[in-house]
C-alpha cells in the first residue's frame, strides 16, 4: 500500500542504488523505490562498527525501510532486509554487470519520479543475474553463462529504453512511416529507430542494421525475461546489438558508463589469465 | 572580489573569505562555517595561528609515500623503513585512516598498501583511480608471500578485494581476506543474513 509521503512517518520498498559517507557516522542512501522513486535518505549512525542497519542497507539489496520526514531531509528510522542477492556479490564479473545497471537506472531516473516498469525491470534483473551467479559458483559452464548474462543485459537495456519512454521504433521507418523493407535498412540513434532501405539513402548520420538483428531487437522488446533468455545468438550478433543499444542509451544519458569500463577491465583481467 | 557567501552572510574581506573556505570543509554547512569563523575571531592569538600554520604545514610537509601510498612526512615512511616489520606481508587498506585503525590493535607487523578509495562505478571511480597500478608494481619489484585485503565488507569493498585478487593473484602465493561476521557487542537478532552466514562460515573451534 502506497502512504502519504507527507506524513512524520512511511514506510516503503526499494532496492539500493548506492550509498555515500556523510559526516562521521552517517550515510546518505540512495534508494529506489516502486512508490515514490528514486529518492535520498540519512542512514544515521550506520558507519558504526555496532549498527544494526549497515548490513541491512549494502549496495543491490532489496529492502523495506521506515522513513521519518521530521527534517529537511528524510531519515532512515528501522528496516529490513527482503533480498540480499548474496550470490550475485561473490562473482565479480556479475557484480560489476549489476553496477551497469544500477547505474544506468541512476542516469534514466529523476528523484521522485515513480516508475513501477522500471522498478520491476530492475528488480527482475538483479534477480536473473543473481541465479545466474548461483550457476557458476555450482559449476555450470562459465562460458555460457558469460553468454546468458550479456543476453540479460541486452534485455535490460531494450526494456529500460522502452519503460522510460525512448522506445525505439523497431516495426515502421521512422523518416517516411512506411513498413521496412526485407533488407538494407539502417537505424538512426537522433531519430529514434530503425530507417528503411530507401530513406537510408537519402538520409545522413544513419547506420547499417543486419536484418538478424532487428529480429533480435524485436525478439527482445517484447518477451518476457525467462523467455528472452531461451534466445542464442552468435557473438557477432550480440556485439551489433550492444553496440547499437549502447549508442541508443549513450544518446539519453549522454556519458559512457563507468561499470562499463570496469567490466573491460575485468574482460582483459581473465584474458590474460587464459 | 564579492562572492556569494560575503552577500549572504553580509561578510566581506577576511571574514567573508575564512567563511567560504570553511565552508568548503567536509560536514560544514553555511552556518557552522560561520559559527567557526566567529570563534576563530574570539579564541587566543595562539591557537588560531597555530591552527593556522597547521594546515600550511600539512600542505608543505606531507607526501604520499612512493611505497604503500600511505601519506606520510617522510617518503618513504615509517612503517616501510621499519626494519622489525615484516615486508613481505602486505595489508590492502582503503584509506590512510584505516592504516591508524590497524595500527591501533598493535597486533599487525606487515606493511600496507593505501588504495585511496575503492571501486564505484556510480561515483566514477575506476581500477585507474586507485592506487592498483603501484601495488602490482610492488608486487613484481619485491618478493610478497601475502596479501591482506582489508577493505571494508561492503559491496564496494567487496569488489575492490575481487578485482585485486584476480590481478595479483598469479603474483603472490597467498592472498587473504579480513574475517567477516558479528562485530563485538553486535545482535544477533538485528544482524542480516549475509553477515550470518559469513559468521558462520567463518566460525572456529572454541
Amino acid at each position: 500500500m502506497k502512504h502519504n509521503r507527507q506524513s512524520k512517518y512511511y514506510k516503503t520498498e526499494g532496492i539500493v542504488l548506492k550509498g555515500m559517507p556523510l559526516g562521521d557516522r552517517d550515510r546518505l542512501i540512495s534508494l529506489y523505490t516502486q512508490d515514490y522513486g528514486r529518492v535520498r535518505l540519512v542512514a544515521r549512525g550506520i558507519r558504526k562498527i555496532s549498527s544494526k542497519l549497515s548490513g541491512h542497507l549494502d549496495t543491490f539489496n532489496r529492502v523495506v525501510v521506515s522513513i521519518s520526514s521530521r527534517s529537511s531531509i528524510d531519515s532512515i528510522s528501522g528496516g529490513e532486509v527482503v533480498e540480499t542477492f548474496k550470490e550475485l556479490k561473490t562473482d565479480l564479473k556479475i557484480t560489476a554487470r549489476a553496477f551497469y545497471i544500477v547505474e544506468l537506472i541512476d542516469d534514466f531516473v529523476a528523484d521522485g519520479s515513480v516508475n513501477e516498469e522500471l522498478y520491476s525491470l530492475l528488480l527482475t534483473t538483479l534477480r536473473e543475474l543473481d541465479l545466474l551467479a548461483r550457476s557458476i559458483s555450482v559449476g555450470s559452464q562459465r562460458v555460457t553463462m558469460e553468454e546468458d548474462v550479456e543476453l540479460l543485459m541486452r534485455f535490460f537495456e531494450l526494456n529500460l529504453l522502452i519503460d522510460s519512454g525512448y522506445a525505439p521504433e523497431l516495426s515502421m521507418c521512422v523518416v517516411c512511416n512506411q513498413p521496412l523493407s526485407t533488407e538494407g535498412n539502417g537505424y538512426s540513434v537522433e531519430m529514434g529507430g530503425l530507417v528503411g532501405q530507401t530513406c537510408y539513402l537519402q538520409t545522413k548520420a544513419v547506420q547499417p542494421i543486419s536484418v538478424a538483428a532487428i529480429k533480435c531487437l524485436r525478439f527482445l522488446s517484447g518477451a518476457k525475461i525467462r523467455v528472452a533468455q531461451k534466445l542464442r545468438i552468435n557473438p557477432v550478433l550480440m556485439s551489433e546489438i550492444q553496440m547499437i543499444l549502447q549508442k541508443f542509451t549513450m544518446n539519453i544519458n549522454e556519458r559512457k558508463i563507468s561499470a562499463r569500463q570496469l567490466i573491460d577491465s575485468i574482460n582483459t583481467i581473465s584474458e590474460g589469465k587464459q | 572580489m564579492t562572492s556569494r557567501y560575503s552577500e549572504f552572510f553580509h561578510t566581506t574581506g577576511a571574514l567573508g573569505r575564512l567563511v567560504e573556505a570553511l565552508n568548503k570543509l567536509p560536514g560544514v554547512g553555511p552556518k557552522t562555517a560561520q559559527r567557526l569563523a566567529y570563534y576563530l575571531i574570539r579564541t587566543d592569538d595562539a591557537d588560531a595561528r597555530g591552527l593556522a600554520l597547521a594546515i600550511i604545514d600539512i600542505r608543505d610537509r606531507i607526501t604520499y609515500c612512493s611505497i604503500c601510498q600511505n601519506i606520510t612526512e617522510a617518503d618513504p615512511c615509517r612503517f616501510c623503513t621499519d626494519e622489525n616489520r615484516d615486508s613481505s606481508r602486505i595489508c590492502v587498506v582503503e584509506e590512510p585512516l584505516d592504516v591508524i585503525a590497524m595500527e591501533r590493535t598493535g597486533s599487525y607487523k606487515g606493511t600496507y598498501h593505501v588504495l585511496h578509495g575503492v571501486l564505484s562505478p556510480l561515483d566514477n571511480i575506476g581500477p585507474e583511480n586507485l592506487q592498483i597500478n603501484e601495488l602490482v608494481t610492488r608486487l613484481k619489484e619485491n618478493t610478497v608471500t601475502e596479501i591482506i585485503l582489508a577493505t571494508n565488507p561492503s559491496v564496494e569493498g567487496e569488489t575492490t578485494a575481487m578485482y585485486i585478487r584476480d590481478l595479483c593473484g598469479s603474483m603472490v602465493s597467498s592472498i587473504t581476506r579480513l574475517a567477516r561476521g558479528l562485530p563485538v557487542g553486535g545482535d544477533l537478532e538485528y544482524a542480516d543474513d549475509v553477515t550470518l552466514i559469513r559468521a558462520m562460515e567463518g566460525r572456529q573451534e572454541f
